[in-house]
C-alpha cells in the first residue's frame, strides 16, 4: 500500500549496465517506498531481469554509470552477500541446484548469518527447526523438503516455494522477485502469492519483476512500470497491467516511439 | 570468488617438519646383500628371507607400470635408502622408553601414543620411517585374543599366522611394487581378529616417513576369522623435502565366513609444492580377499596428498554373497596426480559391489578414476553399482574417468555412472544472494560433494579429514 | 602374438605390391608412399596393445589373404536387392573398386557431387578440396589399419556436397566383397561445404566372399552449418573380418549425426572419431551392434571437444549372445578451452547367453571446468517386471524375451531417416537375436 511519508528503500537513478560489453541497462530509475509493492513488466530482453541481478550485485555485470542506494546508503561496492545482510533479497527466475548440500542446512546457514550481520541471535539447529515448521507450514511444505539437496530434483514449483521459503526466514527490507510465475500452475501460483501477502508489511517492499499480468491478480501492485531498452518507458497503477494485458506491449511502444521523435 | 577457492585448496602442509633424530640407516643401493642385511637386523627365519630374494629375483625381470595417467622422471632404485630406523631400535615396553623427540614428533601431529591420552580409545601402531616405534592397547586387545602388533613382532611371535597368509592376497609377481615392497618390507601392521569376536575399538597404524631419501616399504596383513568385526584405519604423513621419496606399500585382507573388515585411511603424504617440487611418489597395492562367505571388506580412503598417486583398494569376492566397497574422495592440487580407484573381482555366487569415488580437481593438477568391475562366468547373479563424480575448481586441471567394465556371467546387473561439475559463478551467487560468504559457500558445495563417502569413515576420521578438506563441519558430515 | 603380425603385414605388402594407379599426382604418389613405409616400420595392432586389448586379430593375422581380382563378375539383379529406394545415387563398389555399371549416380546433381578419384581429380575445383581433405587423419584412434588403407586403397568415393536449400539427398555407398580369403581397403571421402545437407549410407556386405577382410576408412569433413546424416550398416559375411576407422570433423555449428549398425562379420572393429574443431557443433551418435555365434564386435568411439559450446550425445546399445563378445570404448574428451560442453553418453549392454561376454569402458577426460559431462553404462538382462508383465498377459518366455530384446535393440534405429533400412536391420535384430 502507498503509506504518506513513507521513508525510502530503494532509489535508482540513470543505472547503465552492461555484460560482456553490451549495454543492457540504459538510464534505469525507479523509486521504492516501504509498504509498496511495485510491478516491473516488459517484453522478453528489455532489460527487466538485468535489473534484478544487478540490483543484488551478480559479478557478471559492470555498472556503468548511475546511482544504486538501498535506504540511502550506495549498494555500488557491496558484495552480493554484504547486500544480502543488509535486507536485499533476489528471489530468482531460475534457482541453482546444488547436489549434496541439504536445503535444511542451507537455510539455517543463511538465516545465522544474516541474523548474525544484524546484530541478533543464531539459533542452534532444534531451534532452528521449531522456527522453520511455522515457515514451511505458510508455504505448504512438508518438512521432508529439509533434507532433500538444495534445489536438486524440484520441480518448477516447489524451486519457487523454497525462494518464497528463504523471503521469509530472511526477513528482507526489499525483496525483488524476479520472473518468480513463471512455470507454475494456478495453485503454486497462489502459494506463492499468499506467502508474499503475508510477509509484505507497512516497514518492507515488494518489486515484483514478471512477463505476464496473471500475478498481479494474486498480489495486487501499487505501481507498475514498463520497461523497454534498458529503461523504465511507463509507469503507471494497477489499471495499467489490465490494459496491458488486454492491448499487449505494442502500444506502450509505440507510444514511447512517437513521444520520442 | 577465486581467492575463495584459493584459500580453501591452498593450506598450508602442517605435517611438513622434519624430527632431528639418531638413526640406523643402510647406504643407499638394492642388492640381495641388502636383503639379507635387512632379514638379518630383523632376526628373520629363512624361509622369510626366502620369500624376499625370490620376490627380489622376481622384480629383477619386471618394467616399471606404464599404463598409469600420471607422469614423474624415473626412479633411481639404486638411489634410495631401503633401512632407515631411530637409534634405540628395539620395541619399547611402555611409553616412557620411548625416545622423548619421537614422543614430541607424534604429539605434534596429533597421535595419541599415550593411553592415558588417548581420548578416542583407538589402539594404534606407529611406524616411523622403516620401523615400528610402538604398539599401545595391546594387552588390552589380547584378553579378546586378538593380535596386533608390528609386522616385526608377528614374525618372531606368530610365525605361522604370517607364514600361511603373506602374499597370499597380493603375491610378489603381482605387480612391479608388490614385487619391491615383497623384497624389501621392514615393517607395518598385523592385526588377527579371532572367530566370533568383535573388536572393541578401532585398530589403526600411522605411518611417518621421516628421513630424506628414504624409502617406505611397509606391510599391513589384517585376518579375520569367521564371524569377526574390524575397523581399521591408517595415516601418513612425511616431511617436505625437495626430493621426491617412495612409498611402496602392500596390504592384504583376509575375511573368512561372515567376518567383516572396514578399512580406512587419510594419506596426507607431503604432495610437493606449488610447482611440482618434492613429495611423495605414492604406488601402493591394497587388496582384500573376501574368503568366506557373507564376507564383507569395505575401503574408505581420502586422498589429498603425494605429488604422485597409483592405487587401487581392490576386493576379490570369492564366498558367495560376499561384499565389497569401496568410498572414495580423492583431492588433487597444484602439481599433484593422481591415478586412483579399484578393481571389484566378482568369483563368488550372489557377489555384490559397491563404488562411490569423489575426485576433486584444483590447481594445474590431475586427478583420474580408474576402476575395474569383472564378473568371471560363475559368478551368478553379480550385482554392481558404481558411481564416480568429479569436481573441478579453475580450468588448468584435469579430471579423467577410466571405468573398465567386463562381464561374462549373463545374470549379473552391473551399473556406471559419471559426471563433472564444478564451483560455478552462478552457485556461488546464489549463495552470496543469501548471505553467505563465498569462502563459506566453497566449503559447503565441496562437503556437500564428499558427504556420501565422509558417511562411511569413523568419526575421528572424518574429522580429521575434513580439515585436511579445508572445510567446516556443519554437522554434515558423519 | 607380434611376430604373426609383423609376417601378416609382410605378407599382405608383398601380396599387394603394384602402385597406385593415380600416379600422375605427385602429391598423391607419395602420400601412399609415406604411409606404405610408415605401414612397414608399425605393425598391426595386438591384443598386447592397451586400445586393442579385447580385439583379438589372431585368426586374420594366422591367415593368409591375397589382393581382391579386379574384375568379379556379378549379378546386378542380386546387387539391385540390396539398394534401397530412398537413394537418389547408388555407388556400388565391388572389392574396393568404383563400378560403373552396377551404379546409378543421378547426373541432374549440380549441388551434390559423388564420383570417384579419377573424376574427382580431373576437375579443377574438387581437387584442390580432395587434396587438402584426403589422408587429413587426426587425431586418436589412428592404427596400423590406416596406413595400411592409405598405402593400399585402388579408389576412394568423393563425395562433394554445396548448400541445397532444405532437402537431404541420400547416397548409398555399397561395398560388396566377393573374394575368399582376400581383402580390399575401400576408402570415402566426404566434404560437406557451409550449409551442405546430405545423408549417406555406407553399406558393407559380402556376395559368395568367405574369410576375406575389409579394411575401411572413410573420411568426413563438415563445414559451418552444415548437417550430414551417416549411417554405417556393417552386414559383411559371418566369416569376414571387418575393420573399419571413420574420422570426422566438424566445424562452427555443424550437425554430424552418425548410426552405426555392426550385425556381420565374425571380427569387426570400428574406430569412429568424432572431433569438434570449431566453436559449437552438434555431435549425435547411436550405435548397435548384435553379437552372436562366435562373432567379436568392437566399438571405439572417440568424440572430441576442442572448442567452447560443443554438444554431443551418444547411445550404444549391445546384444551379446550365444559365444559373442561385445567390446564398446567410448571416450569424451573436453579439451582445454572448450568451456559449456554438454556431453552424455549412455551404453547398455544386454547378455543373453552364459557364455557371451561383455567388455566397456566409457571413458570421460576433461580439461575445462564450465562443462556438464555425465555417461552411464549398464550390463545386465530385460528387466525381470517387464518379462513379468509381458508373461502374464500370456506370453510364453521365450517369446516375451524375444520381443524385449528385440525393442531393447529397435530404439536405437526407431529415428533413423532412411525408413527402408529400418525394416532391413529389424530383419537382423528378430535373426540376431532369438532365444
Amino acid at each position: 500500500m502507498i503509506i504518506k511519508n513513507a521513508a525510502t528503500i530503494l532509489s535508482v537513478h540513470n543505472l547503465v549496465a552492461s555484460i560482456d560489453g553490451t549495454q543492457i541497462l540504459k538510464g534505469f530509475d525507479i523509486t521504492v517506498k516501504a509498504g509498496e509493492i511495485h510491478a516491473i513488466m516488459g517484453p522478453n530482453g528489455s532489460g527487466k531481469s538485468t535489473f534484478s541481478k544487478v540490483l543484488a550485485g551478480h559479478p557478471s555485470y559492470t555498472v556503468d554509470g548511475g546511482t544504486l542506494e538501498f535506504k540511502g546508503q550506495s549498494l555500488m561496492d557491496l558484495e552480493p552477500d554484504e547486500r544480502a545482510k543488509l535486507g536485499v533479497f533476489l528471489g530468482f527466475q531460475y534457482p541453482v541446484e546444488v547436489p549434496g548440500v541439504t536445503n535444511g542446512s542451507f537455510l539455517r546457514l543463511a538465516y545465522n548469518t544474516v541474523q548474525g550481520a544484524r546484530g541478533k541471535d543464531e539459533l542452534d539447529p532444534l531451534e532452528f527447526d521449531d522456527f522453520i515448521q511455522s515457515k514451511l507450514s505458510l508455504l505448504g511444505m512438508d518438512a521432508s523438503f529439509l533434507e532433500r539437496s538444495l534445489n536438486d530434483g524440484f520441480s518448477g514449483g516447489e524451486k519457487k516455494r523454497n525462494e518464497i521459503l528463504q523471503m521469509a526466514i530472511l526477513e528482507p527490507t526489499l525483496a525483488i522477485l524476479d520472473e518468480t510465475d513463471s512455470g507454475l500452475d494456478i495453485d503454486a501460483l497462489r502459494v506463492v502469492a499468499n506467502g508474499v501477502n503475508t510477509l509484505h508489511g507497512d516497514s518492507d517492499a515488494v518489486v515484483l519483476v514478471t512477463h505476464y499480468q496473471r500475478l498481479l491478480n494474486y498480489i495486487e501492485p501499487d505501481f507498475i512500470h514498463v520497461v523497454d531498452g534498458g529503461r523504465v518507458i511507463k509507469t503507471g497503477d494497477k489499471s495499467l497491467a489490465h490494459e496491458l494485458e488486454s492491448r499487449g506491449y505494442e502500444w506502450v511502444l509505440d507510444e514511447n516511439r512517437s513521444r520520442a521523435a | 570468488m577465486s581467492t575463495a577457492i584459493d584459500n580453501i585448496v591452498n593450506q598450508p602442509y602442517k605435517a611438513g617438519f622434519h624430527t632431528e633424530i639418531e638413526t640406523d640407516s643402510m647406504a643407499r643401493g638394492l642388492s640381495e646383500d641388502v636383503i639379507r642385511t635387512i632379514s638379518s637386523k630383523k632376526n628373520e627365519p629363512d624361509w622369510l628371507l626366502e620369500f624376499r630374494l625370490n620376490a627380489y629375483r622376481h622384480w629383477l625381470t619386471m618394467t616399471e607400470p606404464k599404463w598409469p595417467n600420471v607422469r614423474y622422471p624415473k626412479i633411481d632404485f639404486q638411489d634410495i635408502i631401503y633401512y632407515s630406523a631411530p637409534k634405540s631400535k628395539a620395541t619399547k615396553k611402555s611409553m616412557d622408553e620411548v625416545d622423548p623427540e619421537l614422543l614430541k614428533t607424534f604429539e605434534k601431529l596429533g597421535i595419541p601414543m599415550n593411553e592415558r591420552a588417548a581420548l578416542a580409545g583407538v589402539a594404534v601402531d606407529v611406524v616411523f620411517d622403516s620401523v615400528s616405534v610402538t604398539t599401545t592397547y595391546k594387552e588390552k586387545l589380547a584378553e579378546y585374543g586378538i593380535i596386533f602388533c608390528s609386522f616385526s613382532e608377528a614374525v618372531r611371535d606368530h610365525p605361522d599366522l604370517i607364514k600361511k597368509y603373506l602374499g597370499s592376497v597380493v603375491p610378489y609377481t603381482d605387480n612391479f611394487y608388490s614385487a619391491l615392497n615383497s623384497a624389501v618390507f621392514t615393517d607395518g601392521s598385523f592385526c588377527y581378529i579371532p572367530k566370533g569376536v568383535k573388536c572393541p575399538m578401532d585398530l589403526s597404524t600411522y605411518f611417518r616417513i621421516n628421513t630424506q631419501d628414504s624409502g617406505q616399504f611397509e606391510r599391513t596383513l589384517i585376518v579375520a576369522e569367521e564371524g569377526s568385526q574390524v575397523c581399521y584405519l591408517e595415516g601418513c604423513t612425511a616431511p617436505q623435502f625437495d626430493t621426491n621419496q617412495l612409498h611402496a606399500a602392500v596390504v592384504e585382507l583376509i575375511a573368512m565366513d561372515d567376518a567383516d573388515i572396514k578399512y580406512s585411511t587419510v594419506q596426507n603424504w607431503y604432495a610437493g609444492d606449488e610447482n611440482g617440487v618434492g613429495g611423495i611418489f605414492n604406488f601402493v597395492t591394497k587388496r582384500g580377499l573376501c574368503k568366506g562367505k557373507n564376507s564383507k571388506i569395505s575401503w574408505t580412503q581420502v586422498e589429498t596428498g603425494s605429488a604422485v598417486t597409483w592405487k587401487y583398494p581392490s576386493c576379490i569376492l570369492l564366498g558367495d554373497n560376499s561384499v565389497g566397497e569401496f568410498y572414495s574422495v580423492a583431492l588433487t592440487n597444484h602439481m599433484q596426480q593422481a591415478d586412483t580407484g579399484t578393481k571389484m573381482f566378482h568369483i563368488g555366487k550372489n557377489t555384490r559391489s559397491r563404488i562411490i569415488s569423489k575426485g576433486i580437481s584444483a590447481g594445474k593438477s590431475n586427478n583420474s578414476y580408474r576402476g575395474l568391475v569383472k564378473v568371471s562366468p560363475k559368478a551368478d547373479g553379480a550385482r554392481n553399482y558404481s558411481q564416480c563424480d568429479s569436481m573441478l575448481i579453475g580450468d588448468l586441471c584435469g579430471a579423467n574417468t577410466f571405468p573398465y567394465i567386463e562381464v561374462a556371467n549373463k545374470s549379473a546387473t552391473v551399473e556406471h555412472e559419471a559426471s563433472t561439475s564444478k564451483i560455478g559463478e552462478e552457485q556461488l551467487f546464489y549463495f552470496l544472494s543469501r548471505g553467505i560468504d563465498s569462502e563459506e559457500a566453497v566449503s559447503m558445495i565441496i562437503n556437500g560433494f564428499v558427504r556420501d563417502v565422509f558417511m562411511h569413515l569413523p568419526m575421528e576420521f572424518a574429522v580429521e579429514a575434513t580439515k585436511l578438506l579445508g572445510l567446516k563441519l556443519e554437522g554434515s558430515v558423519g | 602374438m607380434s611376430q604373426q603380425s609383423v609376417e601378416f603385414t609382410a605378407s599382405l605388402l608383398k601380396a599387394d605390391g603394384a602402385n597406385v594407379e593415380h600416379s600422375t599426382e605427385d602429391w598423391l604418389k607419395s602420400c601412399q608412399l609415406d604411409a606404405r613405409t610408415h605401414f612397414e616400420k608399425c605393425p598391426l595392432p595386438t591384443t598386447s596393445e592397451e586400445e586393442w586389448r579385447f580385439t583379438d586379430l589372431t585368426g586374420l593375422y594366422k591367415s593368409t589373404l591375397t589382393p581382391s581380382a579386379l574384375d568379379t563378375p556379378i549379378d546386378p539383379s542380386v546387387v539391385k536387392s540390396f539398394l534401397i529406394p530412398e537413394a537418389s545415387s547408388s555407388v556400388v563398389l565391388v572389392n574396393g573398386v568404383y563400378s560403373p555399371s552396377l551404379s546409378t549416380v543421378s547426373s541432374a546433381q549440380t549441388k551434390i557431387r559423388v564420383c570417384n578419384l579419377k573424376s574427382a581429380l580431373n576437375d579443377a575445383q574438387l581437387k584442390v578440396s580432395v587434396k587438402r581433405r584426403l589422408n587429413s587423419l587426426e587425431g586418436d584412434g589412428v592404427s596400423g589399419f590406416c596406413e595400411m588403407n592409405t598405402a593400399l586403397f585402388k579408389d576412394v568415393v568423393v563425395i562433394h556436397a554445396d548448400s541445397n536449400g532444405n532437402s537431404f539427398e541420400t547416397i548409398h555407398i555399397l561395398n560388396i566383397s566377393t573374394g575368399k580369403h582376400t581383402f580390399n581397403h575401400p576408402r570415402l571421402l566426404l566434404i560437406a561445404e557451409e550449409q551442405a545437407r546430405v545423408c549417406v549410407l555406407e553399406d558393407y556386405i559380402g556376395i559368395g566372399g568367405f574369410g576375406y577382410m575389409t579394411n575401411a576408412v572413410s573420411e568426413l569433413s563438415l563445414a559451418a552449418e552444415s548437417q550430414v546424416i551417416h549411417v554405417k550398416l556393417q552386414r559383411d559375411d559371418d566369416s569376414a573380418y571387418h575393420i573399419a576407422h571413420t574420422h570426422v570433423g566438424i566445424d562452427k555449428g555443424a550437425s554430424y549425426q552418425n548410426w552405426s549398425v555392426s550385425v556381420g562379420a565374425v571380427v569387426s572393429r570400428h574406430n569412429l572419431v568424432t572431433r569438434q574443431r570449431e566453436d559449437g557443433g552438434h555431435i549425435a551418435i547411436k550405435g548397435l551392434a548384435l553379437g552372436h555365434d562366435k562373432r567379436i564386435v568392437d566399438m571405439h568411439s572417440c568424440i572430441e571437444h576442442t572448442k567452447p559450446h560443443g554438444q554431443s550425445i551418444q547411445v550404444h546399445k549391445t546384444i551379446a549372445g550365444d559365444r559373442s563378445k561385445i567390446v564398446f570404448n567410448g571416450k569424451v574428451k573436453v579439451h582445454k578451452g572448450a568451456q559449456q560442453t554438454n556431453s552424455s553418453q549412455q551404453n547398455r549392454n544386454l547378455l543373453l547367453s552364459a557364455r557371451a561376454s561383455v567388455d566397456t569402458k566409457p571413458e570421460l577426460e576433461i580439461f575445462a571446468d564450465d562443462v556438464k559431462c555425465a555417461h552411464g553404462a549398464t550390463v545386465g538382462q530385460v528387466s525381470e517386471d517387464e518379462l513379468f508383465y509381458l508373461k502374464s498377459r500370456g506370453l510364453d518366455d521365450d517369446l516375451a524375451r524375444n520381443l524385449l530384446n528385440y525393442a531393447f535393440a529397435k530404439e536405437v534405429i526407431e529415428d533413423l531417416p532412411i525408413k527402408s533400412l529400418g525394416a532391413v536391420i529389424e530383419s537382423y535384430i528378430r535373426d540376431q537375436t532369438k532365444i
